[in-house]
């Protein structure tokens, strides 16, 4: 017991400074799980903190003098010190500001004693001290005005990723949870569909597998309008000129083309997996009206289908140049018992490849009709 | 002691999990992989069938008694892979060398059949080519 005080005095005496060796005695007892949730919830006080109990009692790194605690005496705030974590909030309107969310004290509580230990454990076992956490893949800054055409209306051209690291962020360590997501349910919660009763019904009554087989992702069909916009992890590139937006999407080489010159919608619209569209602009913001959609067109991987009514309404803004924000409504009587609307979806200006993407070999739907046979032999 | 090795793997299973879970790919690896029977595999790899919407790479696996069985692996979409970083010619220099994955078995009981999630080459570099669910 008498180590454990001394490492609880040490962590609050000498986490401030340098210091040239810690006991490993520190490391590895019964009662390191409430040592690791102190250590952690010390770690959230911003400064150098080389005099944890991390096991091998190593020197200082002399570097460590120069992070100073963050917005004191000893050194200037700057963006990468303390425990401030920065997001890129998108408004409503469009508009663009960058804010910083100071994480509540209340929830270090709850998070370091539920993982506190378990992380500090860890380090104590690795040998490494405490720091904050460093991502390879972070948020991206605004990147300055808005681009605009000649006409004086935003420029939507760019390659765009549908999160806010600019570039594709599946299955890749070191990013930013911040990053990864196209919208922060806390500053933008997205509301869930009021399916009609019978929709309802009919979805709930789709097997697991049934369900899988409806996605575009898995059957290699198009995902449509507005699915594209809501459920498609790849790259799309826009080419945008006065009177005409190119989009061109990387899954399954796919494209569309939406012409802003006004024309209307038709009467007897032809049923495409991109709907049929008629374009304006509100301000800066380009209004894309769509109806007409094949039937195979899902709104959602969760077994949304869309009646021949279905209404889609695209809202385009660029609030500056790595930002583009994509707001859909989904307006589907039949269907809907009132229309939907998105959270506002970011994508973020990339500079990478786009890659060719034909669903050619598609060896997943004769597994998963094996599944879907063995589930209606057991119905 | 041996708590330190286990905590530090648990601190370690924790990371990976964290870092995974923004990595979920466009469709549900439940409804066609057994997430409750996933294991490790050891061998040489074999052959890569570079293709979308999923490359398959083959590892011949060599079991506790000497014998070895040819095994093939689903992994993310070939976009994927490429963006994070282990492209084809990653796969193609490291035919006929050792391999080791973490995998998850078919649902409908395919033989020697599974949904790759992380492995490591010769290299040892620790790299994600599947959804990870353990």
């Amino acid at each position: 017991m008498r180590t454990f005080h001394v490492c609880i005095i040490r962590l609050l005496t000498v986490a401030r400074r340098p210091v040239a060796r810690v006991s490993h005695r520190c490391s590895a007892r019964p009662w390191f799980f409430v040592l690791g949730s102190w250590s952690v919830l010390w770690s959230t006080v911003p400064g150098p903190r080389s005099g944890q109990c991390h096991g091998r009692g190593k020197a200082a790194d002399p570097r460590s003098q120069d992070s100073r605690r963050p917005g004191t005496k000893d050194g200037p705030r700057t963006k990468d010190q303390g425990r401030t974590k920065y997001q890129v909030p998108w408004t409503k309107d469009g508009s663009y500001t960058e804010t910083k969310t100071a994480l509540k004290p209340a929830l270090y509580v709850v998070v370091a004693f539920t993982t506190g230990s378990v992380l500090a454990a860890g380090q104590a076992a690795t040998g490494q001290a405490t720091q904050p956490q460093k991502y390879e893949i972070t948020v991206m800054p605004p990147g300055g005005p808005t681009p605009r055409l000649a006409d004086g209306h935003p420029d939507f051209t760019g390659q765009w990723f549908p999160n806010g690291a600019g570039q594709g962020v599946s299955g890749r360590f070191g990013v930013d949870p911040a990053a990864v997501r196209q919208f922060d349910p806390k500053l933008t919660p997205e509301e869930r569909p009021a399916f009609q009763p019978w929709a309802l019904e009919k979805i709930k009554s789709m097997t697991p597998t049934e369900l899988e087989l409806s996605k575009s992702s898995v059957n290699c069909m198009p995902r449509g309008v507005p699915a594209i916009w809501l459920q498609n992890p790849y790259t799309t590139f826009i080419v945008h000129k006065p009177g005409l937006m190119a989009q061109l999407y990387e899954v399954l080489n796919n494209w569309r083309i939406i012409r802003l010159d006004g024309r209307p919608l038709p009467k007897q619209p032809e049923p495409f997996f991109h709907g049929n569209s008629s374009a304006r602009w509100e301000g800066d913001t380009l209004v894309v009206d769509s109806i007409g959609f094949d039937e195979r067109t899902y709104i959602q991987p969760n077994g949304w289908f869309h009646s021949e009514d279905l209404h889609v309404t695209e809202r385009y803004t660029r609030p500056s140049m790595n930002y583009l924000i994509v707001e859909i409504t989904v307006d589907d009587p039949k269907v809907l018992q009132k229309p939907w609307k998105s959270a506002p979806r970011r994508w973020t200006l990339g500079n990478g490849e786009i890659y060719e993407f034909y669903c050619t070999n598609n060896k997943e739907l004769e597994e998963l009709e094996k599944l879907r046979q063995q589930e209606l032999q057991g119905k | 002691m041996k708590l330190q090795p286990m905590l530090g793997a648990a601190a370690m299973s924790c990371a990976i999990a964290l870092c995974a879970a923004p990595a979920s790919a466009h469709h549900s690896f439940a409804a066609e992989w057994d997430a409750t029977r996933c294991r490790d595999f050891t061998g040489t790899l074999t052959k890569v069938d570079w293709q979308n919407p999923h490359p398959y790479f083959y590892v011949d696996v060599k079991d506790e008694k000497g014998k070895v069985e040819g095994w093939s692996f689903q992994a993310y979409s070939p976009v994927t892979l490429r963006r994070n970083g282990t492209d084809r010619q990653v796969f193609l220099d490291n035919v006929n060398k050792s391999v080791w994955v973490r995998g998850c078995l078919s649902k409908t009981g395919k033989p020697n059949a599974a949904a790759a999630g992380t492995l490591k080459f010769a290299d040892g570099v620790l790299r994600q080519v599947g959804q990870i669910q353990d």
